[in-house]
């Protein structure tokens, strides 16, 4: 599909918010402030082990305590196929997800859930938990993806075999997986500079500000309604029909605002408990997560060790490439170390590669998606070790990056050829922004100061959208979508209905609907929801089109045939018009409700997203303290629905980067138990961290979608770890491997002689 | 004739060679020619007769819904990409 060019009124715009005013106000309801009559309160008894055999649970004494109607161990959740299915964005293993909601024979990381109760208060269900008694036979802790490996390393799963490697052992290795292409051999034969490292990366959460949250009832005749904050209210309702081996059609998920989820509220921890304990009780269950638990027990994203070897020719071509990314799956298989190995070469047109992925479950909590998942540790390796190359080849180091620039048709690492994709329309304008030849400050006692840039890529999830749009008698309009908002994209969606029908934005009240209300929606991930969700909407506006061109014949009392709908008019071939408004106004009359409707799989108009990392930082060598003093993002968007939001996202995006390049990182004590679990000992950068960020947006319409739209929510995440560790290179003329360059990490690879 | 790109696990059963020119005329039958010739190839990526969980099929340059019927042209390239998702 080719996007024509058109003219857009609405597209491109930047009205307020639809649920703005809620948000500022504070009126919009979280998952936290819903309550019920008679609702009990949930809590979760959590492992102080990293890694121990259950050998008894005694929950007697808390369930003889007055006031407290439900507790749970694993046994109470029943058993599920052990076996990887299609469940939820991707595929998931129900076993591994029920063992990992309540353990069940071994806990397998510090804050591993092992019961759970309810109770009239909170107060009193934490009572309750300390009256649970749980004999542990304490085993040795595996906490690295180093450690795992190693010889003898104690095994996490007695039955993890790895996938992809015929007859293995059992072992911490669950999977191996392998894109390669042409000789490695010939290809480094022919290289003029060759550099190689050991990278290594922090396991890093995806600090959301909103913790998780469940509230469950269960009616008499099993029917179940859950409220949630959820990035999928449809994925939500599988997970907990899966691990509850109840109907799909008897739970109904309503999605609750959503205060951050990054990748992280898309699959489940307290939503089938909080079920589970409202069947026992036979009253609702309400359940919130403290900051400590979502640290100890929610969806970080993988650590890594990532080997790398780039070999480059006199020009600087990239001649070959060869990568091993180790990534920690947490307890359970499941890192995304499948798209970092996409991600690592994305940017790049590559003959001789070799790209190997293992998946390594550690005594960590299982991973969970995070905002273009496993693609900034990969970029954080492939990114710096490019700079080096373009260093030691004395050339400018977006230039080498446009010398082997990805383009439409060059067949991608992991397969297919690229549609039209901006890569090297973001490098133009990366060099030629004003940033990238401004004067850097001087040094100044123990300060240096430096300048980085890093590129990265992300593509679209695709997957499953359905959209309702129903015209009102008055000419406005409403649009029910099943994806949860986070980013602004019920009025990104809004937005495109009312550029298809000629409306403003204002003329159409977009809602998040539950699960009864509206069709099958795949999750609000994936940088999905605009160009996904956003399609349906799109040929949701076409059929009602459809329709308003039908009522206007009959109003007219003419045949169908040459009337058009454009600009908000139905428009006869004499130029006689009628309005969106006359036409719904008379509706009643001509047929009944104006309402279009789309279902879609998106797949098909996936377009990459590529974005790169300008940033100028400060060294104190001293103390080992990196500032950020300016920063600039560019992203090719395809184009930008609402810019405001665009650069909201590529703004935050970055932000999240520059937190996982310079001190966010999960702390374990020996015994494998986190040592910050809090916000104030583990860093996320706030706004006195950070400068503000300019964002410039590249349209490089994607073909596959007819209104050009590329995801925009994850590839700003990608580049910023390496940007600045070029950046700090470039201050200090030390390269440094390992995230987080934090000031210890720094100020110790300042005093080295390497 | 379409071209069947494979993947580093499928190449296990075709002494490495990447790339095998197939006729189809459809996607599976496409699939089932590359199977008769190196027997084992496909037999990751089925589940009975659907695909398995975990994989799409890509013509060219865009991934496909319901793969396996597709008529292939003369220059059609095929590749097996694991399924992808996101945060």
């Amino acid at each position: 599909m080719k996007t024509p060019e058109r003219e857009f009124k609405v597209i491109g715009t930047r009205p307020v918010r639809h649920d703005g005013i809620d948000k500022v106000t504070g009126r919009a309801l979280y998952g936290a402030d819903y309550t019920l009559p008679g609702m009990l309160h949930g809590r979760v008894l959590r492992s102080p082990h990293a890694h121990a055999r259950i050998l008894s649970i005694d929950t007697s004494r808390a369930q003889a305590m007055p006031g407290v109607h439900a507790v749970i161990t694993g046994d109470d959740l029943p058993s599920v196929p052990d076996r990887t299915e299609a469940l939820g964005e991707g595929t998931t293993n129900a076993n591994d997800l029920s063992h990992n909601l309540l353990a069940k024979g071994k806990v397998l990381y510090d804050g591993h859930a092992v019961a759970a109760v309810a109770a009239t208060t909170t107060h009193l269900a934490e009572e309750a938990l300390e009256k649970i008694e749980v004999r542990y036979e304490v085993l040795p802790p595996v906490m690295d993806v180093r450690a795992a490996v190693a010889e003898g390393a104690p095994l996490l799963h007695d039955r993890l075999h790895t996938a992809g490697v015929p007859e293995s052992k059992p072992s911490n290795i669950a999977k191996v997986i392998e894109f390669a292409r042409g000789d490695l051999d010939e290809g480094f034969a022919a290289a003029s500079v060759v550099v190689e490292r050991e990278f290594t990366t922090a396991m890093v959460h995806q600090g959301y500000i909103e913790p998780h949250n469940a509230l469950a009832k269960v009616d008499a005749d099993g029917q179940t309604t859950l409220w949630c904050s959820t990035q999928g209210s449809f994925d939500i309702r599988s997970l907990c029909a899966k691990v509850l081996q109840i109907p799909l059609s008897q739970l109904k998920v309503i999605p609750a605002e959503i205060g951050g989820g990054f990748g992280g509220k898309t699959t489940v921890y307290l939503e089938p408990l909080a079920i589970r304990m409202s069947q026992i009780a036979g009253r609702p269950v309400h359940m919130v997560m403290s900051r400590n638990e979502v640290l100890r027990a929610t969806g970080p994203t993988s650590g890594s060790v990532i080997r790398l070897k780039m070999g480059a020719n006199a020009d600087g071509k990239i001649v070959a490439a060869d990568a091993l990314l180790d990534y920690e799956a947490g307890a359970f298989p499941g890192s995304p170390v499948l798209m970092g190995a996409v991600v690592i070469f994305a940017p790049y047109a590559l003959e001789n590669f070799r790209i190997v992925g293992r998946d390594i479950v550690v005594n960590r909590p299982r991973t969970a998606a995070y905002r273009a998942p496993g693609g900034t540790n990969a970029a954080f390796a492939s990114e710096t070790l490019l700079d080096e190359l373009a260093e030691k080849l004395a050339m400018d180091p977006i230039e080498i990056r446009r010398r082997n620039a990805t383009r439409e048709g060059v067949q991608a690492p992991w397969g297919p050829r690229m549609q039209k994709v901006g890569y090297e329309e973001l490098l133009d304008a990366a060099q030629s922004h004003p940033h990238y030849t401004a004067e850097l400050p001087s040094p100044s006692g123990p300060l240096v100061y430096g300048r980085g840039f890093a590129g990265g890529g992300w593509g679209n999830a695709g997957l499953q959208s359905s959209a309702i749009l129903s015209l009102n008698n008055d000419g406005t309009a409403t649009l029910v979508t099943g994806s949860p908002d986070i980013g602004g994209s019920r009025t990104s969606c809004a937005m495109i209905a009312a550029e298809e029908l000629g409306l403003q934005a204002a003329d159409v009240r977009p809602s998040v609907a539950d699960t009864d209300t509206i069709g099958y929606t795949d999750v609000t991930g994936g940088s999905r929801v605009t160009m996904a969700t956003g399609l349906a909407v799109f040929e949701a506006a076409q059929d009602v089109k459809l329709q308003l061109r039908e009522r206007a014949a009959r109003m007219w009392e003419c045949p169908e045939e040459g009337i058009v709908f454009e600009d908000g008019n139905a428009i006869r071939p004499n130029g006689e018009s009628l309005s969106l408004a006359a036409i719904t106004a008379k509706s009643g009359r001509t047929g009944g409700p104006l309402v279009g409707r789309a279902t879609v799989n998106a797949n098909r108009a996936n377009g990459p997203s590529f974005a790169g990392f300008l940033v100028d930082v400060e060294v104190d060598t001293e103390t080992g303290k990196v500032g950020i003093l300016r920063g600039t993002v560019f992203q090719d968007a395809g184009r930008a629905i609402h810019p405001a939001y665009v650069e909201g996202q590529m703004q935050g995006g970055s932000v999240q980067g520059i937190g996982w390049g310079l001190g966010e990182e999960y702390i374990y004590s020996e015994e494998g138990k986190l040592e910050n679990a809090s916000l104030l000992d583990y860093r996320i950068p706030t706004a006195l961290d950070v400068p503000l960020i300019e964002a410039v947006i590249i349209e490089c319409p994607n073909p596959a979608h007819p209104l050009g739209i590329r995801g925009v929510g994850e590839a700003s995440i990608v580049p910023p770890p390496a940007a600045i560790a070029n950046a700090v290179a470039a201050a200090t003329g030390k390269r440094m491997p390992v995230l987080p360059l934090s000031p210890p990490r720094v100020h110790a690879a300042l005093q080295t002689d390497d | 004739m379409a071209f069947l790109f494979l993947t580093t696990r499928m190449r296990l059963h075709t002494g490495g060679i990447e790339r095998l020119e197939v006729i189809g005329p459809t996607v599976r039958e496409a699939l089932q020619e590359a199977e008769r010739r190196y027997p084992g190839v496909t037999e990751d990526l089925f589940e009975g007769t659907d695909l398995r969980a975990g994989f799409t099929i890509a013509i060219n340059d865009t991934i496909v819904d319901h793969p396996l019927g597709i008529l292939l042209e003369p220059t059609s390239e095929i590749y097996i990409v694991p399924a992808m998702g996101g945060g």
